[in-house]
This record gives structure tokens, sequence and C-alpha cells, in this order.
């Protein structure tokens, strides 16, 4: 994976399309969309990852095939993912459930508009949906992380030069919770919620803290000045801070290929 | 860790001005975020032998000495009436003035090896065009260095992560610190392709130990450079005029044939030369190197003025049993209140971390407690001591080292053998 188009074909698939089984427990109208999502959908891109998105809360039992969408090129699967023409993806499986797509596809348009609000969206936005967007946000950088600190080539030095740790990231504003880990490989993952190595009690290596809704915006939205920003106590951080430094230039270079919406 | 934002609130202010009309606020080495934001002061008002005084009128001992700079003590008189005097006459002219003539003179006696000094600012402009001259000196392109070492903030050594492309580090080569077997590989790997090798005198990587020279480390590398034909530059930008005045070079027993000199040249005053052998002196003509303000006088007269007094005073001597008392006193602390500490690097020049920790919680606490009893230390930079640190201000930091060491203790409990 080295071509700007397959990064950014693997983000889509890797750390955006997991964010449409968010959506419903982030917006009342998702949850609507949601009530009659059953088809589990799997992208998949010839050579690269594949992605299974599951109904929130519905337990997927053997008969519950998903329907698979092949795309053969990472450009058709930017393409689809930015509303650009191109030729549809391959579907896969149980095509006689294609109608279920129906409320899957809803769905992805509702992300979109939640993910890329427009100015003027942004301007009216109501308070559960800017939650919205944040929330999302947020989950869509971390998934983002393990993906450009593998491939892009500044976020790989970086993170070959950072210690080994692990990273907690809070807004508790939102009550967000994130992690990351750099392991002694130089390998990143990452996640929403907890962080799942950490045994109660345990300081992670370093913990990065938004201190109120408008830092984390600011933050995800590329307009805030890291540096101004720890120093006014906008931001804390804590601990091994070459981890976190790192990491931090890992999280600028997504916008180098999933641009944020301007507000 | 907790912020203190009415004691440092005129920092704050000032900040938030800052932050408007600078990048970040305060960029590089100062940046309020390297250091134990919200918990430290961010803007100096003024300072005097080795305290100084914050814009929100806070006093404190100083251990970082301006990081390194101060090596007598902020506004030394003889210093500052040899700056004073210069300055009536002028400092910045068409030509420079008879003071570089004999600053010049002062360093190639004072340092064994040297025949000839250039000068510059900072530290950066000296080892980026010690780098020049090297190059210029074996027709060859690549550089060897210490992995982690600092060098300056130019493209080829800069630990910040923007500004720089691919090609600018394709020459630039590292090893570890005290692997003289991996210096050896690149150079066999490299053969009459490397122009220098760049090298502290011990290792002080930020947000890390401090290291000195392993037995026959430094000896060895100048031998594996001689041998290669390969220009050995010593960095002495940090340590220098605080292990030795002739060099750091002397102290761990190998001989450079290009040595760069900031900090500690001009008491504060910004001032940085390098020095060397004859054998270099026709390829250092030519390699071109000026500065608007290189050849400024004021600077230069301080740093005569520096150098009288570091030499009469035999500060180098002063520093190392200032930095003996205050290392024993501070380990002895430490396992007082079961924390033990790693106390690394010349006494000159320490730097405290946590026994068992690699991440620096401890450090930032302990060091935000000293600052909070009116120490300046730093969690993630070696400190630096200056002749006007004795007994008493040994003392005093002990007496806060106390309280300092409770609270680490409190907050994380004691080390216990497989730590935390």
């Amino acid at each position: 994976m080295t071509t700007r188009a397959e990064i950014t074909s693997h983000l889509y698939l890797r750390a955006v399309l997991p964010a449409v089984a968010e959506l419903p427990g982030a917006r009342a109208e998702a949850r609507e969309v949601a009530r009659t999502w059953r088809l589990p959908v799997r992208f998949a891109l010839r050579g690269g990852p594949a992605t299974l998105v599951r109904p929130p809360g519905r337990h997927v039992g053997r008969d519950d095939l998903p329907l698979t969408l092949w795309f053969f090129t990472p450009t058709q699967v930017n393409r689809t993912f930015t509303n650009q023409a191109t030729f549809p993806p391959l579907p896969l499986g149980p095509v006689w459930q294609a109608a279920g797509l129906r409320p899957f596809l809803a769905l992805t348009k509702l992300l979109q508009k939640t993910l890329e609000p427009t100015p003027t969206e942004f301007a009216n936005a109501t308070p559960e949906f800017l939650e919205a967007h944040l929330r999302l946000t947020f989950g869509v950088l971390l998934r983002a992380l393990p993906v450009i600190g593998a491939a892009d080539g500044p976020s790989r030095h970086a993170v070959v030069h950072a210690p080994a740790g692990l990273l907690t990231v809070e807004a508790p504003a939102l009550a967000l919770v994130g992690w990351v880990c750099r392991d002694d490989a130089g390998v990143l993952t990452s996640g929403v919620g907890a962080a799942p190595s950490l045994p109660t009690g345990k300081r992670p290596d370093a913990a990065l803290r938004f201190c109120d809704r408008e830092t984390l915006a600011d933050a995800l939205a590329g307009r805030l000045d890291p540096l101004a920003g720890v120093a006014l106590g906008r931001v804390e951080v804590r601990g091994l801070i070459p981890l976190a430094d790192a990491l931090g230039i890992v999280m600028d270079r997504v916008e180098h290929y999933l641009k944020p919406p301007a507000p | 860790m907790h912020t203190e934002p009415t004691r440092f609130a005129q920092s704050r202010a000032l900040f938030e001005r800052a932050a408007a009309v600078i990048p970040g606020g305060i960029p590089g080495h100062t940046a309020p975020a390297a250091t134990l934001p919200g918990a430290s002061p961010y803007f100096a008002r003024r300072a005097w032998g080795c305290r100084y005084e914050d814009v929100d009128g806070n006093e404190f001992l100083d251990l970082l000495c301006a990081y390194g700079p101060i090596v007598l003590a902020y506004d030394h008189p003889e210093v500052e009436e040899a700056a004073a005097r210069h300055a009536r006459d002028g400092n910045c002219f068409n030509h420079p003035t008879p003071v570089m003539v004999e600053l010049a003179e002062r360093l190639v006696a004072l340092v064994d090896f040297a025949a000839w000094s250039v000068f510059g600012k900072n530290g950066a402009d000296m080892t980026t065009w010690a780098l020049g001259v090297a190059r210029e000196h074996t027709g060859r392109k690549k550089i060897l260095k210490v992995e982690g070492a600092y060098h300056g903030a130019h493209a080829w050594c800069s630990p910040g992560h923007g500004g720089w492309i691919e090609e600018d580090r394709m020459h630039i080569h590292g090893f570890p610190w005290n692997d003289l077997d991996a210096a050896e590989t690149l150079l066999r790997r490299h053969r009459s392709q490397v122009a220098a090798v760049i090298t502290t005198a011990f290792h002080h990587p930020a947000f890390g130990d401090s290291a000195l020279p392993a037995p026959g480390f430094l000896a060895g590398l100048e031998a594996a450079c001689r041998r290669d034909g390969v220009v050995l530059i010593l960095d002495d930008v940090r340590s220098g005029f605080r292990l030795h005045l002739g060099g750091s070079h002397r102290v761990y027993g190998f001989t450079p044939d290009l040595i760069c000199f900031s900090k500690a040249l001009g008491n504060g005053h910004p001032i940085s030369a390098t020095l060397g052998s004859a054998a270099l002196r026709r390829a250092a003509g030519r390699v071109f190197l000026t500065g608007s303000f290189w050849q400024s006088a004021v600077p230069m007269a301080a740093s005569l003025a520096c150098l009288h007094v570091l030499e009469r005073e035999n500060v180098v001597l002063r520093l190392a049993r200032t930095g003996a008392a205050l290392r024993e006193g501070l380990v002895a602390a430490a396992a007082r209140h079961d924390v033990p500490v790693r106390y690394t690097g010349a006494d000159a020049m320490p730097f405290l971390t946590f026994v068992g920790e690699t991440n620096f919680h401890r450090s930032q606490l302990w060091c935000q407690e000293m600052v909070t009893r009116g120490i300046f230390v730093h969690p993630h930079h070696n400190w630096f001591l200056c002749a006007a640190h004795g007994p008493t201000e040994v003392k005093e930091v002990l007496t806060a080292a106390e309280g300092a060491f409770a609270a680490v203790r409190a907050e994380f409990g004691p080390t216990s053998p497989a730590p935390a």
C-alpha cells in the first residue's frame, strides 16, 4: 500500500465504513432507519482489506450471510465513497437479499452528511448533530491511525522513531475515550473505548485529554495549534511525550487523505 | 498533576498574546508543551546569580541556566561590564573589531589541537558548518552521528518532524551511543564515502537518560576515523567549558579534528565557535561562513571576560564539586522515600529520572513539585549547574526535593522490584 489512492481506499474501508454501525447510537434519525436494517454488508477490495458492517445490536447467525460488495480498484472505492461516477461494485453472496441494502445505503448517506456537513449545515447544526459529528469523527480518526502509521511516509518515520507504549485519548465533555498502541515492532493498533491491554489502576504510557468540546472540534478539524493548545491548557498531555508527539504527527497526516470539512 | 493558573496568570496572558502572532506561541525547546505546561512559568523577567524571576514575580533557583549559556551567573558583573564597555563603542559594524582576533587567539591557546577559530551565533551554525568543512576536506558526502543526539535544528539533524525531506538526510547515518562496533560497521559499509563522524562528549538526549562514554569508545572512534581518513567532530556546544576549559575531549581521552562551542562560551551572550586542526584550515577557508551578526563585538568581549573568569576561578572544579554534592543528596533523598532515581550524565550537567520508569510520569510530578517549591528543573532535558550554585543552593534544592520525593511516593507508591 503505497499510493495515495491505495491509502485513501484503506482509510475508507477500515476507518470510515465501520462508523455506519456507530451512527444509530449517535443520531435519532439513524436509529429510525436502522430499525429495518437486517443485512450484514461486507466491503472488500481486491488485494486489500475487507470490512464487515453488521446492524448494531443484532446477533449475526450462520444463516445471516453478508452481502459482499467487491471492489476491483482503490479508485473505485474512493469514487464510491465520494459520490463520484464509477462502475458499481460486484455483489457477491446472497444477492437475492439485495433489497436489504436499502436501509444500509440510507445510513451511508446519513453518515456522509454527519461526517462532512456543509458550512451551512455546520452553522445551523443542532447540539445533537454536532455531538454526533464529533463522536463519529473521533472514531474515524482513531481507526485511521494504524492505516496512516503503516503506509504514509512521514507517519512511518514518526512511528519508527517513537518509543513503544500505550496512549489513551479522552474527551470528557463527550465521555469519549480511545487508545492507540505502538508496539515494539513499530505497529500501531487503536480503538474506541478503554484500552484492552491496560489493567485497572495502571497508567498508560501517555495520556492525551481534550479539555472541552470546542477543543476537540478544533483538533478534529485541523484548526488547533497543538503547542499553543497544550500551553493554554486546552489539551493536556502527560507521560511519554515523544509517543504523544509522534502520534500527533500521524493524526495530522490523516487530513492529507480525508480532508476535514470546513465549518 | 495539577496546574497553577493563578501563580502563572501573567505568563498565561502573555502566552495568549504570543499565540496570536507566533506559531505555537513559544516554539522550540522553551515551548511549554515540552516542559510542565500550566505548572511552570512561560516568560521570564529578570535574573541574577543562579536565580530568575518570572513575569508573575515568582522567583526560582534555576537548575537549567537558560539551557546552558549561563555558566558563571546571570548578570555576572565582569562579563556584563566587559559587554557594556564594548557596547559604548558599538556592537555591529561593517567590519569585525579587534576583539574577534583576541578571542580567536585566546581560544586557540586554550584548546590543545586547535590552530584556528571561527565564530557564529548558535551551536547549529557551527555544527552544520563543521560538516561542510569535513566534506570539503575529504571530498566525501556521508556523515555518521549518534542516534538520538542533538546537534541543532537544521534540516540534517532537526528532531522535529516537519520541514525536512528525505534528501536532507540521505547521507546522514546513525549508530547507537557507546556502540563502537556499529560505528565501525557503518564506516566499513560506506568505506571511502564518510566525511565525518560527529559526536558529543557524553550522550545527553532529550527524553532519555544521559550516558557517559564507555571506556575506549571515544578513543576507538578517533582511531577508526584516523584509519579511514574521516574527520572527527566534537559537538561541545552543551558540555563545553563545564567539563574542561580546553574542551571536553580532554576529560575523555581523545582528540577531535573540529570542536564546536556555544552556550557557555559567552555566559548568555549569543556566540558560537568552531576550532580546528591545522590540517583542516585550508578546507575551512573554502567553506563560506558568514551571518549578519556573527562578528558582533559585544558577545565576543563578553566571551573573553567569561573565559577569564572561568580560568581564574577554576569554575570547572567548582561545578564538579557542587554537582557531586547535589547528586549525593538527591540520590540519597530519593532512596529514603523509596522512589530511587537514575542520576545520569556529568555532575555539572545531570539528569534525573526514576528507576523503573520510561514514561516520565514520576519525573513530571517531581519536577512540578520542585517548581512549586521554587526550584526550576526539567523532566525531559538535562540540567546545568553554574558557578553561582554553591552549598547554600544545594541545601535549598535538597530541602525542596524532600517534599517532591514525598509527593511522588504518595502518588505512585514506593518503587517495587518489578516497577509499574
